[in-house]
């Protein structure tokens, strides 16, 4: 082994250690914030006239709570709606059950269907934007107005 | 240095590595307010399972982190003379000395 080889060796030696203590801290600290993050997710749609989302599939068997809100602008007003229910995707029955609330005071919505295209609830100001069921275990979002519409829809179980 | 040695070595590099790997190919979810945000890339899925989702990332981390930590505690002992040892540290005065002038010369 040459003299500076020998010399640059334990310096190197450090370096690297501290490199991989840092990288190390680094991934503890991702897994530690994902382990640590509350169940609950938010997905944001962006759907064409007539257009359906993807469909979501809440966690069977467990109450979720749905937040969903429509944002953005449709024939010149505002159309911001909020609206929240909670949902089980019953393995048992076989079907979707909800309860909760209407955008813009459009009342209670309760019901239980696994037939697609029931209505579930109305997230827009409108009321021609709601969520409906998908089959027995997922739901979607349909936008039946004129405009491209966009939003989110927050799930947390 | 000892056969032996020198594979315990490349096992923890290996196993600090596939930390790292595990670490690159686990969904990356955003976490925005508290709360997972979709990645568009899962977006245009058919159907979008958030629980799923979620517990596949939460399963890959740990495992990311389990590797990691577990590699770069074997580094930290395979390589514990050069970074911790006593004799190491005096050794490598001496060796790294001997070139160089008396003044630096501290070890007995």
């Amino acid at each position: 082994m040459t003299r500076l080889s020998r010399d640059f060796r334990r310096p190197a030696t450090f370096i690297v250690a501290a490199m991989v203590v840092i990288t190390t801290l680094a991934v503890l600290a991702r897994a530690a914030e994902l382990v640590a993050t509350p169940k609950s997710m938010t997905i944001t749609y962006k759907l064409a006239p007539g257009a359906n989302s993807p469909a979501i599939k809440p966690a069977p068997n467990l109450p979720v709570e749905i937040l969903a809100d429509q944002v953005g602008t449709k024939c010149d007003c505002d159309d911001v709606g909020s609206s929240m229910m909670t949902v089980v995707s019953s393995t048992v029955d076989g079907e979707l059950v909800w309860n909760g609330f209407e955008s813009s005071g459009g009342g209670l919505t309760s019901g239980f269907s696994p037939i697609a295209g029931t209505h579930i609830m109305y997230i827009d100001f409108g009321h021609a934007v709601d969520l409906e069921v998908n089959n027995a275990t997922s739901f979607f979002v349909h936008n039946d107005t004129a405009e491209t519409v966009n939003g989110t829809v927050t799930l947390i179980w | 240095m000892k056969l032996a040695h020198r594979w315990r070595r490349l096992f923890f590099w290996a196993l600090f590595a596939a930390g790292l790997l595990v670490q690159l190919f686990s969904p990356h979810l955003k976490i925005e307010d508290n709360r997972f945000v979709l990645p568009t890339s899962l977006a245009s899925n058919a159907e979008i399972d958030p629980a799923g989702i979620i517990a596949h990332a939460r399963r890959m981390q740990i495992l990311s982190g389990f590797l990691t930590t577990a590699g770069a505690i074997g580094l930290a002992l395979c390589y514990r003379e050069v970074l911790f040892g006593k004799r190491s540290a005096q050794r490598d005065l001496v060796h790294g000395s001997q070139g160089a002038s008396n003044d630096s010369r501290i070890v007995k």
